[in-house]
């Protein structure tokens, strides 16, 4: 059984610009927290006014002669810097300051107020910042107390251009400091163009869970948010509950995987890799959606089993058994009364009985999403023609290949198209005490599916800049950071 | 008859509902709690359509004379206090209690309580042992109740009724009972 990360893991420590690592987590603190800035950067300008000295463009700070240059002599103090209203300019230059050697020890003699505003900035211009010196903001966030989570959180969202870090909006609460902590170690040993180059990236949130629940989360599309919930009492532990044994991902931190399986949505939603990979594809567990269910469902289930209703021998009968079934795949709650659905059609005791039994009443009554029957290690549900065909989520039918259950990586990756090829990403992205081993945990169940990982995902070239401005150059582009805004 | 009240205390909720989150009412589906009888209160759990049954896009709570609550732990505090008698010398019903409140632990997705031999037979032939139904209990002198609940897996509910009204909500992961009774 694979050791819980925490137990190789660290914290305070300065991490090098290694975009391609994948693996170091860092064990976290503890604490609560809040942080909510919502900014677009509106600040690239400022950025390259200090590395390409356009004449086109200006700082919104007022970053006159010397901002951003590498001052040598009389370069003023971080302390001095950070007086008063902190402009981006001033942010950017102070970074580049403490890049030059100050300490963590720098960092907490600063008031609480000077590193708010600082890692408001930070996180403000953060589009324009390069992958180096949002690297470069570690020690910041390292030298921070617990007691300021704001702060926190919006360091956190300047490293990984994340605008906002806090609570989500709806049964939200805030980050504690032990829970960022934990990200930061997570995502910063992801590649760059998955995380800060993610334009589908654009929110970190917590939402409330009960006390003594495993770390969970779901990834929204629109807008674009990875919101966790998790007890930070149970940061440390273990997934033994979305895996079986023999799987790669089970007893593997249930936090650390859980932030990774949400990124790997986001990069899922960045290159449409379930679309690509998942649906159709053998290799991805080949699978089909199905919409909402209704009759086109009904339809296939009945011509890819042995069940009677194909060949019913009267018309009429047949006809409102199908509507019933129709009806009842509309709804996981209709789906759970589904005998009562049968016994309603008033066929006679023999027919109810045969009708009870058939193969596509059975996919109805045990592969509805109330069942979550992905979650089975006995039985995943009733197979129809070599597939199962389940509804992943309420009123959402899809379908895949049996077959490919023998190389799951975690139970859950078998709920949906989505789920697995987050999954899949977690596994890959799961750390490996060498680092040259990078997939080992996904190679090591499914290595086809790990080489297309290497392929197309982990080489990814970050495919859209976010928060660049409508209209204007882009920064230039360099390994790790965000490219043009790209179509 | 009672079909017709169910209706009209689907629509009441749906339209405090689409009120509380300023979305339309069109847009939301509410499922009542089966078997739930609470006096004064209707939980209720509401998904939002559009968002197609993704985590995330569903809430819960109880519609009573006060307004809709949406906060679970709140939710499920009034629950307990309309459930007890009235001179709260009598503790709710285990079952009535959990059947709810594992209804309204469908925060992110759906959850219901484990009530029933049917509802055993949809669990894991391997976690069937450490199951059982609502049973109360004390816990440091409080009132509680444990019941498992299946919904994004299977887990141990832990509810305590604490003295000044509000409830402790504590749950437990059946992987992790499983693993420490190895």
């Amino acid at each position: 059984m694979p050791e819980p990360e925490s137990k190789e893991l660290r914290s305070d420590s300065v991490h090098s610009s290694q975009p391609e690592s994948g693996t170091t987590e860092a064990a976290p603190g503890t604490s609560s927290d809040k942080r909510g800035a919502d900014q677009k950067s509106g600040a690239a300008a400022t950025r390259r006014i200090a590395q390409h000295p356009a004449p086109d463009v200006a700082g919104p700070g007022g970053g006159g002669a010397g901002v951003g240059a590498h001052a040598d002599a009389g370069e003023p103090s971080l302390a001095s810097l950070l007086t008063g209203s902190v402009s981006g300019a001033k942010a950017q230059q102070a970074l580049d300051l403490s890049m030059k050697g100050a300490a963590k020890s720098d960092v907490a003699a600063l008031t609480p107020a000077q590193r708010a505003a600082w890692a408001t900035s930070l996180q403000a211009i953060a589009d324009s910042l390069t992958h180096d010196e949002r690297v470069g903001i570690k020690p910041l966030f390292d030298g921070t107390p617990d007691s300021e989570l704001d702060t926190l959180g919006s360091f956190l969202g300047a490293r990984f251009t994340i605008p906002k870090v806090g609570a989500d909006d709806t049964k939200g609460v805030p980050w504690d400091a032990g829970g960022l902590r934990r990200a930061w170690s997570v995502m910063d040993a992801l590649p760059p163009a998955q995380v800060e180059g993610n334009p589908k990236f654009m929110a970190l949130t917590r939402y409330k869970v009960a006390k003594g629940s495993q770390a969970e989360g779901y990834y929204d599309e629109d807008p674009t948010k990875a919101a966790m919930g998790y007890d930070p009492k149970t940061l440390d532990d273990a997934d033994h509950d979305f895996s079986d044994k023999d799987d790669p991902m089970y007893g593997t931190n249930a936090f650390n995987e859980t932030v990774r399986h949400e990124v790997g949505h986001a990069v899922d939603a960045m290159i449409k890799g379930s679309a690509t990979y998942c649906v159709g594809n053998s290799g991805g567990g080949d699978w089909k959606d199905h919409g909402a269910g209704g009759a086109d469902l009904i339809d296939e289930l009945i011509a890819g089993s042995n069940s009677a209703i194909g060949k019913w021998p009267d018309a009429h009968q047949k006809k409102s058994i199908i509507a019933a079934l129709t009806k009842a795949s509309k709804s996981a709650k209709s789906m759970d009364a589904i005998d009562d659905a049968v016994e309603a059609l008033a066929l006679g005791k023999e027919a109810t009985a045969q009708l009870k039994a058939d193969p596509v009443v059975s996919v109805l009554k045990t592969n509805n999403s109330n069942q979550e029957p992905w979650m089975k290690s006995s039985s995943p549900g009733v197979a129809v023609a070599g597939r199962i065909f389940q509804e992943s989520y309420a009123g959402q039918w899809s379908s895949y290949a049996l077959e490919a259950r023998a190389r799951k990586v975690s139970l859950y990756q078998f709920r949906a198209p989505g789920e697995w090829f987050a999954e899949a990403y977690a596994a890959y992205y799961e750390p490996t005490p060498d680092p040259k081993n990078k997939g080992a945990k996904l190679a090591a169940r499914d290595g086809a599916t790990k080489s297309w990982f290497d392929q197309h995902v982990d080489n990814l070239k970050a495919a859209g800049a976010k928060g660049v401005p409508a209209g204007k150059p882009a920064p230039a582009t360099k390994p790790g950071s965000k490219p043009g805004a790209a179509a | 008859m009672e079909n017709d009240e169910n209706q009209l205390a689907q629509k009441r909720a749906q339209e405090a509902l689409a009120r509380a989150l300023n979305v339309p009412a069109s847009d939301l589906e509410i499922e009542l709690c089966d078997g739930a009888v609470v006096p004064g209160l209707i939980p209720f759990r509401g998904r939002q359509l559009s968002k197609k049954g993704r985590r995330g896009s569903y809430s819960v709570g109880v519609l009573g004379k006060d307004g809709i609550e949406l906060d679970s732990d709140k939710a499920m505090a009034a629950v307990a206090h309309a459930l007890r008698s009235p001179d709260g010398k009598r503790q709710p019903d285990p079952k009535m209690l959990a059947r709810v409140c594992g209804f309204l632990e469908g925060e992110m997705e759906p959850a219901r309580a484990i009530l029933s031999d049917k509802d055993l037979e949809t669990i894991d032939p391997q976690q069937r042992p450490f199951i059982y139904f609502p049973r109360a209990l004390l816990v440091d002198g409080d009132p509680a109740i444990d019941y498992w609940v299946r919904g994004h897996g299977v887990h141990r509910s832990r509810l305590v009724m604490k003295a000044d009204g509000k409830v402790e909500l504590e749950v437990m992961s059946i992987g992790s009972i499983m693993d420490s009774n190895k």
